[in-house]
């Protein structure tokens, strides 16, 4: 329960938010309606159609009001039943209509807003817009019946309907938000446990391992000691390690590992040269799976080539970049003309091709020709999903912001056509409004990317207040016009060029726009002589109309903010997870090899025989080997390692120390060498050792107390043949010790 | 000081005691005494050694440097033996009060001679103790001098105090003054970091798994 309530946490804050909304709405209606009542401009209608109204209103506060202490589901009911309120009023509204009839319908009726934002809240888009829909129909066909349909009132409901629009455009833009922020967060959260799991089970592993390790390295130098030890014992002590290295290996074939190290695996059991290119960290997410299909192809590419040509070199390829991980099996055999071949070669069509594509983002190509070798390429897309959840928000945004532009220019269409109607000698006045509604709105529309230029916004801002301005003097002086809601429809279009300008980023401007709007607004009731009331239903749609919009953009940056933080949160986890299963991976591999080499040593030692001098020479280079694993690093590599274990078999003491860790190849080479050519001689000790980086010297090699280090390379440009004589750059120094 | 020198072993295998014992029962002034499985079975007792050679991995799991701590309390010198090299547990252990660090699978008569020269109370420098000691990033920014760090990565690369002190043109005994200066400013770091020892509990975890050398 409590988990869940987390999980949703996102949009739980963003239902709350839509219900303060809605209670901030019926404020502002009821505070207007008063208006009107005090100024006895309303009818008188039945106690209980009034009661349903009033009932409605309290319903919608109350839930502003406990929306912080009450559950979700509590909320989501108190916002289902104010809907369901409001839609009693508009099913209701002809039986309450006094017998002896009414001038008006109330303007209340069609003020959908707050009922939409609870209708969000309740069931979401769809029963929002249709809350949106059913005000505006109630309302013009309400007015039809009862009377009202003239400019003010057919003003009002298509300006409601746009209000309305507003609300369930950006109200259920935040609803997504919240949705996409609690799955961030719950992705945030699963990935971080599958890290700290992942973290345990390395931690669980590598103790277990260095255990059996030191198990292992115990009962070899016990061996190889050559001490007089009963011979029972030893062999006791070898079953033991026997069993503990058996089990560990037993453990872990059920372990997950990671792609290099399958592939190289499987590399090496066909004898095929395997690289790997990091050209970024490994793609998250992509586990068992994909996996298996990424190496069964590999396996089947392979088994083809070596079948159908057997003497040509192959070579595996392993490449992560930022948008995918990529396998290439190629080998330079006769190739093939893959046109002809497709039908028969069943293996290429069902192993490879079919098992890739049947990957989410997965796909196979094959590049062959008659004479030219063969090249399989597999590709694992990584994360499109997750691409695609994280833009879904924005294009539902996009959509509601186009039927919001719909609306918008037939509801102004339809206020100018009324209001050049309703005083047909004001239609210039009436289409110059309408025009440069259209035109800024088109402006803004054809602005490439999200935020308009500076250029843009004063353009737009310029036409809007002029526009404002001009028809305001133009109304008063020119025309003539009474000041009413009516007459003043344009300013609502107005008001909603700001609210795109606020969609656009552009909020500041917006909210200065809007006082601008307003000051202009009420100056002009003033000076027209209207009543206040008027001034106040003129004024207030406006501001609530941007105030709105520009609050929940805000709320809506707030909640993006925290999805990117907790989408950082969940890359992270992910990439210390995936670190962890390669470390963990390749404290398997080390494991296997483990076994593969000590095994069969123990396992004689286990029979409790005699040893002999040679078994302890061997016995010897075995557990020297098993350190170098340890320590030597990339000095445990050939042509050095064959050298050093036939010199621990000649019983000298060979110590191998990697304290740089990170050599490229083509540096370490000559070392290699080098180091390779003193050991073949050494008698009784040699220490090995790269040296850590900033010290003047790569590497340095002591044999029999004879100290040697190979300087470190002044210039990359030793593109001579590899040999410590030839490299240049390199200097020999030696030294007697003792 | 007692004439003969009495040696205890911590370790998990009886059979690494045996020969040890074996070995010991041949040299003058060494006495084995006793054989535990855990630093917790040692201690328990009165002291009856003066010298305890302490395996690095236990089975059971406990810290070297908190079992060198206790030894340290009961009143004992420290030897360390060890089956790898993991530069990680070696400098855990280093840190605290160690005489040195050896690996079990040392040819005979230099195991010997490390006992022998930890018995008297002296530092036993190995390759391995010195070259964890020279990678380990605490030391680098510790006050250590140029010729300081000179002998400690020469000492590191295998040389012995000897041929230290013939490739810098120094006395043997001041090589070895370095190296004791090293370990005890070594210490004394051990005992302020603990804090950062945390910090390489992951690079304990890693120690095994990754190429050494990075920190």
């Amino acid at each position: 329960m409590t988990d869940h309530s987390a999980i949703d946490a996102g949009q739980r804050s963003a239902r709350r938010i839509l219900v303060v909304d809605s209670a901030l709405l019926i404020v502002l209606v009821v505070g207007v309606h008063l208006s009107f009542v005090a100024t006895g401009a309303q009818e008188d209608f039945p106690l209980w159609a009034v009661a349903i109204n009033w009932f409605a209103a309290g319903i919608t506060l109350l839930a502003g009001l406990l929306a912080r202490w009450v559950s979700d589901r509590t909320l989501r009911l108190l916002a289902a039943t104010a809907v369901a309120a409001y839609a009693i009023t508009l099913l209701t509204f002809p039986a309450s209509v006094p017998a002896e009839g009414i001038d008006r319908i109330p303007w209340t009726l069609s003020a959908s807003g707050a009922a939409a934002a609870a209708a969000l809240v309740a069931g979401g888009r769809p029963l929002a817009w249709a809350t949106v829909v059913a005000g505006a129909a109630a309302g013009l066909g309400y007015r039809a019946l009862y009377g009202g349909l003239d400019l003010v009132g057919v003003v009002n409901d298509l300006q409601a309907l746009l209000t309305g629009a507003v609300i369930c455009v950006i109200g259920g833009h935040i609803l997504a938000v919240g949705r996409g922020l609690d799955a961030e967060a719950a992705s945030a959260s699963a990935a971080a446990a599958l890290e700290s799991a992942e973290r345990g089970r390395l931690a669980a592993r590598t103790k277990a391992a260095t255990l059996v390790h030191d198990e292992v390295l115990s009962t070899l130098a016990l061996a190889a000691s050559g001490l007089p030890l009963p011979r029972h014992r030893l062999a006791g002590q070898a079953r033991a390690a026997v069993a503990a290295v058996t089990s560990l290996t037993d453990d872990q074939a059920h372990e997950p590992t990671v792609l290099r190290h399958l592939l190289a695996d499987e590399a090496r059991q066909h004898g095929v040269t395997f690289t790997v290119h990091d050209e970024s960290t490994p793609a998250v997410g992509a586990f068992a799976t994909t996996h298996d299909a990424i190496l069964g192809a590999t396996r089947q590419a392979l088994h083809n080539s070596i079948r159908h040509a057997p003497d040509a070199s192959r070579r595996v390829v392993l490449t992560h970049t930022d948008t995918e991980t990529r396998v290439e099996i190629t080998d330079d055999g006769p190739g093939f003309d893959p046109a002809r071949i497709e039908d028969d070669r069943l293996g290429i069509r069902q192993s490879i091709i079919g098992r890739m594509s049947r990957l989410p983002g997965g796909s196979a190509e094959i590049e062959a020709a008659p004479g030219q070798g063969t090249r399989i390429r597999l590709r694992v897309e990584a994360a499109a999903a997750r691409e695609m959840a994280l833009s879904g928000g924005r294009a539902s945004l996009r959509a509601g912001v186009a039927a919001l532009t719909v609306i918008y220019l037939v509801t102004q269409t339809i206020c100018a056509i009324l209001a050049t109607i309703s005083v047909p000698r004001s239609w210039p006045l009436q289409v110059a409004m309408l025009a440069t509604a259209v035109v800024a709105s088109e402006i803004l529309r054809a602005t490439p990317g999200r935020r308009p230029s500076f250029g843009r916004t004063s353009v737009v801002v310029a036409l809007a207040g002029g526009s404002m301005v001009a028809g305001v003097a133009a109304s008063h002086y020119v025309y003539d016009l009474d000041f009413s809601y009516g007459t003043m429809w344009f300013a609502i279009g107005v008001a909603f060029i700001f609210v795109a300008l606020a969609l656009r980023a552009r909020m500041r401007v917006a909210l200065a726009g809007t006082v601008v709007l307003v000051t202009v607004l009420i100056g002009a009731g003033v000076l027209d002589g209207a009543p206040a009331g008027e001034i106040l239903r003129a004024s207030v749609r406006p501001v609530v109309l941007v105030g709105l919009a520009i609050t929940l953009l805000v709320v809506v940056a707030r909640m993006q903010r925290r999805i990117l933080v907790l989408h950082r949160a969940a890359v992270t986890s992910a990439e210390k997870q995936s670190w962890s299963l390669a470390a963990r991976s390749e404290l398997t591999g080390r494991v296997a090899e483990l076994a593969r080499t000590a095994l069969p040593l123990l396992q004689r030692i286990g029979a409790g025989g005699e040893t002999t001098e040679a078994e302890r020479s061997e016995y010897a280079s075995c557990e020297g080997d098993l350190r170098d694993g340890l320590r030597a690093g990339s000095l445990a590599r050939d042509p050095l390692r064959a050298v050093v274990a036939s010199a621990r078999e000649r019983g000298v003491d060979v110590l191998l120390l990697d304290d740089h860790g990170d050599v490229a190849d083509g540096e370490l080479h000559p070392i290699l060498e080098w180091m390779a050519m003193a050991v073949a001689t050494a008698h009784t000790r040699v220490v090995g050792r790269l040296l850590p980086a900033g010290r003047p010297d790569r590497a340095t090699l002591t044999v029999d107390g004879r100290h040697t280090a190979f300087a470190a390379q002044p210039a990359a440009g030793a593109s001579s043949s590899p040999g410590p004589s030839s490299a240049g750059g390199t200097s020999v120094t030696s030294f007697h010790g003792e | 000081m007692p004439a003969t020198t009495r040696i205890a072993i911590v370790d998990d295998h009886e059979l690494v005691a045996m020969a040890v014992q074996n070995l010991i029962e041949g040299a003058d002034g060494l006495e084995f005494t006793r054989h535990a499985t855990s630093v917790t079975d040692l201690v328990r007792r009165m002291r009856d050694a003066d010298l305890v050679l302490l395996d690095l991995t236990l089975r059971d799991g406990t810290d070297p440097g908190e079992n060198v701590r206790q030894i340290r309390d009961w009143g004992a010198d420290v030897l360390v033996l060890t089956s790898g090299e993991d530069p990680y547990l070696v400098r855990n252990a280093s840190r605290a009060e160690v005489l040195g660090i050896v690996r079990k699978s040392t040819p005979r008569q230099a195991l010997v001679d490390a006992i022998r020269t930890a018995a008297r109370g002296e530092l036993v420098p190995t390759t391995e103790w010195a070259s964890a000691l020279d990678t380990d990033p605490l030391l680098a920014a510790a006050p250590l001098t140029l010729r300081e760090r000179e002998v400690l990565s020469l000492y590191a690369s295998g040389l012995g105090a000897r041929g230290v002190a013939e490739r810098l043109f120094i006395s043997e005994n001041t090589v070895n003054d370095h190296l004791r200066r090293i370990r005890s400013l070594y210490h004394r770091l051990g005992r302020s970091a603990a804090t950062k020892v945390e910090l390489y509990q992951r690079g304990i975890e890693d120690g095994y798994v990754q190429a050494p050398g990075r920190d």
